[in-house]
């Protein structure tokens, strides 16, 4: 099953250039991932999804930070979502070390990863951009 | 109650220690500036807190994750309450002020539950050492 990269376009973008950046490396990590999938290299699919995994954890330690520093209000709620999206990706990461590149896992990717993530910037993250505004 | 650290605190991951130790050192700070009652410098010291904490969970997971630990979640919503918790204190300070009940109550949340979890939670992270390396290499 072939899974549509993902683009970084203006649509994904907060406005806050450290943020928009790291989403940006994300998001080549996500389809360096999709990359090694299709390709069916089982090696280079632990290596990419350990590399995208300690990024999106990097990543949204980053984002948390600002949020407690400014006491933004959304900030438990958005700590949650982060906790649900990684925990997600970690058990893929148990699955594909114990089961291989199944079909499951593919369409795990596709649907609680990928999709996960572009509505989670879009809904979430890009209301970070109230809290530089406020600085 | 006073923060001390103990040998029955060290997990043996050298990292890990270290980071412990620059945590109690901060939690201290917290409460020294708390003591003398005045906010701003109060708030600068949550915030001195609090990016460390989130510094120290985070590398914490990293090295779970590196090594596949299967405790990662629960470990994981576990530093999500902690990291709460400072938020709710940074916020209570900031709209309601310093307060004897205040400080009293965060000796014990904050103090207690850190202690705890390096005890109970933590130590289990020396069973990753223990474990086969992952062949994942940084």
């Amino acid at each position: 099953m072939e899974i549509k990269k993902v683009e970084f376009t203006e649509e994904l973008q907060t406005g806050i250039p450290f943020i928009d950046h790291q989403h940006e490396q994300l998001i080549d990590r996500m389809n360096m991932f999709l990359d090694a999938v299709e390709a069916h290299d089982e090696e280079f699919v632990e290596d990419t999804v350990e590399y995208l995994l300690q990024y999106t954890l990097y990543h949204f330690k980053s984002e948390e930070n600002i949020m407690l520093r400014h006491l933004y209000e959304g900030f438990e709620m958005h700590r949650d979502q982060h906790s649900v999206f990684i925990k997600r990706m970690f058990k893929m990461k148990l699955q594909i070390e114990n089961e291989g590149v199944t079909p499951e896992v593919t369409q795990s990717l596709k649907d609680e990863l990928l999709d996960w993530l572009i509505n989670h910037i879009i809904a979430q993250d890009k209301k970070l951009s109230a809290i530089e505004m406020e600085v | 109650m006073e923060i001390e650290w103990t040998e029955d605190l060290e997990t043996g991951i050298g990292i890990v220690d270290d980071q412990h130790r620059e945590l109690f050192g901060r939690i201290r700070h917290f409460f020294a500036a708390a003591d003398r009652r005045d906010p701003d410098v109060t708030l600068q010291t949550v915030d001195y807190l609090a990016e460390y904490v989130i510094e120290h969970f985070n590398a914490e997971e990293a090295i779970m994750i590196k090594h596949s630990y299967e405790g990662f979640p629960a470990h994981r919503d576990q530093h999500s309450g902690f990291i709460k918790n400072i938020y709710r204190v940074k916020q209570t300070i900031v709209f309601e002020g310093l307060s004897d009940e205040l400080i009293q109550k965060l000796r014990c949340d904050l103090i207690d539950w850190l202690v705890n979890h390096i005890q109970v939670s933590d130590k289990q992270l020396a069973d990753i050492q223990q474990k086969e390396v992952s062949r994942y290499k940084w």
